[in-house]
């Protein structure tokens, strides 16, 4: 039987009508990830024997008739900044190289009491800084569409196990884009939610007003019901909203007439790849077709996003990388002579170029003199990009717009310029400076046979909503059933 | 020319809350290496901040208590440098919006008061601990105290002597230990100051390059060090030299200060806003609410003392002077003693036997129920002055219920007015020269035939009454 | 200072008039009370005059070096080269922010308006010492070590 073209919906409800074991079904994956993963690297640790031991549990417990959740024993992974008591949270650093969290983060709390099987934690930009994963200290992880091309990132690890059919469904997190540009390199959906959704308690911080812990699935239907398990306040998290999970009841199937959909004229222009532009303008007659208003509005000040998300991203990353000094976890140069030397050598071995440059720049924007002419500055940019956004959902719904410029790239293809990977970040970064949800699922694909994602932005907590029109395009479309090689591949 | 001190102060404090700032760990002082620590205080990777509402509280009390405006919406910032006493490579503070500014403290040196402004307090998180291992040629980082809530109180460089330091310094103790939010021992560092010093010549408003002492201790160093540092700055200056502005560090075996070895650049600690934890908003109804149950201060205490129980000016300032001492005075009024006799009873007998044992006031555990009994046995007139003393020492050590030890030591006071009489006699029969000594015109001896009456009675007669018979019998 | 001793400098060009050492101080005070009242910061205009020189010289091997002490990080030469490259051209980009007029905006560090999400003063156990130093490259008597740390 191949598990690997059912949702983890599917799959939750298999092992509830006792159609397949949690345990059978954990096996098969393990084998599955065994066989794949050399290809596409998407994993750092595997956990088979533990993954199991999880199954056992879960199925006994189910077998003794108690409700875990729609997806107890459904096996998933995690990406590896996000940590797992007693197992290896790396950050794709070898600053992290060795570090075992004595705690788990909230999220991953919340996962096991729902049932979840945990196979291991998954592949990264380091600390997730990139887009494409080819900063990760463990080597890039590979699309499964086509092995010679990137996975996009930051969660390139996670993007990529559920496109390959190694995980069912996964967590990733998004800063700028970092989950919702790999669903589109990889043809998979994923939603970074508004922030405040998710608590980030034991999410390892890049840049912590703008992070976000958010699913990947096969289809958005996955997605929302991660995300009705893993939302909700956290009393750890000062900036997790005191409102309930999100509830997505309804939102499956039906339809979104009268709904209207804002298009951002200025997000089709200069710059956006046409393989790109022409299915997400398809996306767009499609929602027509559906019965969903389109309405055309600009947002110019976008076009200031990159620089403001860089400046404070980089600015916050300098400040919450600064723990990695070597004294209390991860890597320590041996036979350091005096205190400084334990700082210098330590974090000059252990961070990647990437790292470094972000590290040095935010150290930059905030050091004496320069903080009111840049991070000051930013952070007022911020608040404009905010209210544009408020303006344009007064007049729509939610706002359609490509997820990246281009098709999944090829390794090595664009690492040597920062500038022009950051640019990449284009349509995604605004959402995470705004704090609002955004929703990436596939909706063609491009030159080369490479996926292509849209995206759907809409107001703080309006999830629901953007779930239920990605489902209605989802349940009139393909798009997300398209299987490469891998999933084709993967029997049990 | 002559030049005049300027002094400035940054108090830590740390506050009296159960757990830290940021997280539930315990405050407790002591415990061994890197045991009240937790994955938030120590600075693991993932961890997020949550503010303890207590500290909040206290700093609002203690900036009220100081005559501050409160900041309706104040925010934490991060201050960022390495050092392996703080984990996370920042130290979260107040820069931008601290919760309290604009200030005042009045103090009083030698009768002439003034006022010293509070420029700002924040609220912050303490460091970690080291210990150089000697044996090992290494230090030993311990996170026990990392994240106990402190409040830094910032003056204005408005002190002009070492007196006035001294002065505030024990102002602001008296007032913060008042308001219970902190304890301020010195000894376990829970009230330590940087002092900022420089010199100006007299007439002139420009303040001179001051020199730093940090996490200075003890009121006398700080005393010593201040008179210290402003003649080495005034005689530096006098021989044409300069002050480097500095960071020195006060040697009180050798009573000097000496310059610290100095970094090669300025800290640039790049504040900015920390962005785990959320904007801290205080309602108008929060500061009423802190105005309304916020305990009386030494200085309203001392006032309402004199013009409610008419105490003296100085007696109400020995009452006041320590919280608990207060209390214990309050305490007995509570219970219906006289305000005049708990005054006598506990700047007198209580104070006396608090230094023959060695009793802090806030160990004192003394019924004040009790001592309200023993005031009142002696009003009722059924044990006099003296026996009282000795009453009262016993209730202090041992905690004696006064009316059931005087029975049971039958100290209490003859009401058996046959007795006293008889006894008289006895006195007169035995002392005839006495009595004819009073009778030419000798005082004295009526003074001897009492004191001889009342040793007869053990003690346990009135004066009065023995005076009047006795002098009755003797017309 | 600085300003104020330009300011007396062309005052006494200006006059032909002498500020002899005595009344130096007197005159020196007096135009920063004057500076003051009309709201001149020394700071501020160093730092204007700070970002100004960066826009105009760039990068330079000395604000490099800074960064790497403020970072503790240490590059090798090449590395230091090209970081200078690429911080120039991305801060050349980052200067398009300057085309929006901000002044009235209020600067936005968190992405929502709530405040006050506090905790009771109620302890929880700390964690096991083991836990805590598990991760540690060295460790003794149930502390971190390090190397000796310099006052």
């Amino acid at each position: 039987m191949s598990f690997n073209n059912k949702t983890a919906l599917e799959l939750g409800q298999m092992i509830k009508n006792r159609e397949i074991s949690s345990v059978e079904l954990t096996r098969a994956f393990i084998d599955n990830i065994e066989k794949t993963d050399k290809d596409i690297n998407a994993f750092i640790t595997v956990d088979a024997e533990g993954a199991l031991k999880t199954a056992e549990d879960v199925q006994a417990r189910i077998d003794a008739g108690e409700h875990l959740s729609a997806l107890a024993g459904v096996p998933m992974a995690i990406k590896d900044n996000i940590c797992t008591k007693g197992m290896l949270t790396s950050c794709g650093s070898k600053m992290l190289y060795n570090f075992k969290p004595p705690y788990n983060a909230t999220v991953a709390d919340r996962l096991y009491s729902a049932g979840a099987v945990v196979l291991g934690k998954l592949n990264m930009d380091e600390f997730a800084m990139g887009g494409s994963t080819e900063t990760s200290y463990f080597g890039a992880a590979r699309n499964p569409w086509d092995t010679e091309r990137v996975t996009g990132g930051s969660s390139g690890g996670s993007a990529a196990s559920v496109a390959s059919g190694e995980a069912v469904y996964s967590l990733g997190s998004d800063t700028g884009g970092s989950i919702r540009q790999p669903c589109s390199f990889c043809g998979v959906s994923g939603i970074k939610p508004t922030y405040g959704a998710v608590s980030r308690y034991g999410l390892v911080a890049f840049a912590s007003s703008l992070d976000q812990i958010g699913p990947i699935g096969r289809d958005i239907k996955d997605c929302a019901q991660v995300l009705s398990i893993i939302s909700g306040h956290d009393a750890k998290d000062s900036t997790s909203i005191k409102t309930a999970s999100l509830d997505f009841g309804g939102c499956f199937e039906g339809d979104i007439k009268g709904m209207t959909i804002g298009v951002p004229v200025n997000y089709f222009g200069d710059g956006l790849d046409e393989d790109v532009k022409e299915p997400v303008l398809k996306a767009i007659d499609t929602f027509k077709s559906l019965g969903a208003n389109i309405t055309e509005l600009e947002i110019k000040i976008t076009d200031y996003a990159i620089p403001t998300y860089y400046v404070l991203a980089c600015a916050e990353a300098s400040s919450n990388l600064s723990r990695y000094d070597g004294i209390k976890y991860g890597y320590r140069r041996k036979d350091c002579e005096n205190l400084l030397d334990v700082y210098y050598t330590s974090r000059s071995d252990a961070f990647g170029m990437e790292v470094k440059r972000r590290i040095m720049l935010g150290s930059f924007v905030l050091s004496s003199g320069y903080y009111d002419a840049y991070y000051n500055k930013a952070l007022k940019v911020r608040r404009l990009i905010k209210n544009s956004f408020d303006d344009a959902f007064e007049k729509c719904d939610m706002i359609i717009s490509p997820v990246a410029p281009t098709v999944a790239y090829k390794i090595g293809e664009n690492s040597s310029d920062p500038l022009k990977m950051y640019l990449g970040d284009i349509y995604t970064v605004s959402v995470n400076l705004a704090g609002i949800p955004g929703v990436s699922i596939p909706c063609g694909f491009g030159a080369n046979n490479m996926p292509v994602g849209m995206q759907l932005i809409g107001k703080s907590f309006s999830e629901p909503k953007l779930v239920k029109a990605a489902a209605a395009f989802q349940n009139a479309t393909d798009f997300h059933k398209m299987q490469n090689k891998y999933m084709k591949g993967g029997r049990a | 020319m002559n030049y005049q001190t300027v002094v400035g102060l940054e108090v830590h404090v740390e506050l009296a809350t159960k757990t830290k700032i940021f997280c539930g760990c315990t405050t407790e002082f002591g415990g061994e290496p890197n045991t009240h620590v937790c994955p938030v205080c120590s600075g693991m990777p993932g961890v997020l901040p949550v503010l303890n509402k207590k500290v909040v509280e206290y700093a609002v009390r203690a900036g009220l208590a100081l005559n501050c405006d409160i900041t309706r919406v104040n925010k934490f910032d991060r201050k960022n440098y390495f050092y392996p006493d703080l984990p996370k490579a920042y130290q979260v503070s107040q820069l931008y919006l601290p919760i309290c500014r604009n200030g005042k403290v009045e103090i009083e040196v030698d009768g002439v008061k003034k006022y010293i402004g509070i420029h700002e307090i924040h609220m912050e998180e303490d460091a970690g601990k080291l210990v150089h291992d000697p044996w090992d040629d290494c230090t030993l980082v311990d996170y026990n105290r990392c994240g106990v809530p402190l409040l830094e109180i910032v003056s204005e460089p408005d002190f002009r002597s070492a007196d006035e330091v001294t002065a505030y310094l024990t102002k602001l103790r008296d007032i913060l230990m008042y308001l219970g939010v902190s304890d301020c021992k010195m000894q376990e560092g829970s009230m330590r100051a940087d002092v900022n010093i420089s010199v100006m010549p007299v007439g002139s408003s420009k303040l001179g390059t001051r020199t730093e002492l940090k996490n200075m201790n003890s009121f006398k160093a700080i005393y010593r060090a201040i008179n210290y540092e402003s003649a080495r700055q005034t005689e530096l200056l006098e021989n044409g030299g300069k002050v480097i502005q500095e960071t020195r560090r006060w040697d009180a075996n050798k009573d000097a200060t000496f310059a610290m070895r100095s970094k090669e650049n300025a800290q640039d600690y790049r504040y900015f806003p920390e962005p785990d934890l959320l904007p801290v908003e205080i309602s108008e109804e929060w500061i009423e609410n802190t105005k309304n149950t916020m305990p009386e201060l030494p200085e309203a205490k001392r006032a309402r003392y004199v013009s409610e129980y008419g105490l003296s000016e100085y007696d109400a300032g020995v009452l006041t002077s320590d919280r608990d001492i207060a209390r214990v005075f309050e305490g007995v009024v509570a219970k219906g003693g006289s305000p005049r006799e708990a005054c006598n009873m506990v700047t007198g007998e209580m104070m006396k036997l608090m230094s023959e044992t060695s009793t802090l006031p806030e160990e004192l555990n003394i019924d004040a129920g009790k001592i309200a009994a023993l005031i009142k046995m002696v009003a009722d007139g059924k044990i006099n002055r003296n026996t009282a003393k000795d009453v009262f020492a016993e209730v202090f050590r041992y905690g004696a219920d006064p009316v059931r030890y005087v029975e049971e030591n039958g100290l209490g006071m003859l009401n058996d007015i046959s007795l006293v009489e008889s006894t008289i006699d006895d006195v007169i029969a035995s002392n005839p020269k006495s009595i004819e000594d009073y009778k030419n015109g000798k005082e004295k001896a009526f003074g001897f035939l009492v004191g001889q009456t009342m040793k007869t009675l053990n003690g346990r007669a009135d004066p009065q009454t023995v005076n009047d018979i006795l002098k009755k019998k003797l017309q | 200072m600085i300003m104020a001793e330009n300011l007396k400098r062309y005052l006494s060009e200006a006059t032909g008039i002498e500020i002899g050492e005595d009344k130096n101080a007197f005159v020196l005070d007096r135009i920063e009370a004057l500076l003051d009242y009309i709201g001149y910061s020394e700071d501020e205009a160093e730092e204007q005059q700070q970002v100004a020189d960066i826009r105009i010289t760039g990068v330079d091997d000395n604000l490099i070096k800074y960064l790497e002490e403020l970072s503790r990080l240490t590059l090798v030469p090449d590395e230091e080269e090209r970081a200078k490259g690429e911080l120039n051209k991305i801060l050349d980009y980052i200067d398009m922010l300057n085309e929006l007029d901000t002044d009235d905006v209020e600067p936005m560090s968190h992405p929502f308006d709530y405040t006050n999400n506090f905790r009771e003063d109620d302890v929880v156990p700390s964690s096991q010492r083991e836990d805590i130093l598990v991760n540690a490259p060295q460790q003794k008597d149930g502390c971190f070590k390090v190397p000796t740390t310099v006052e």
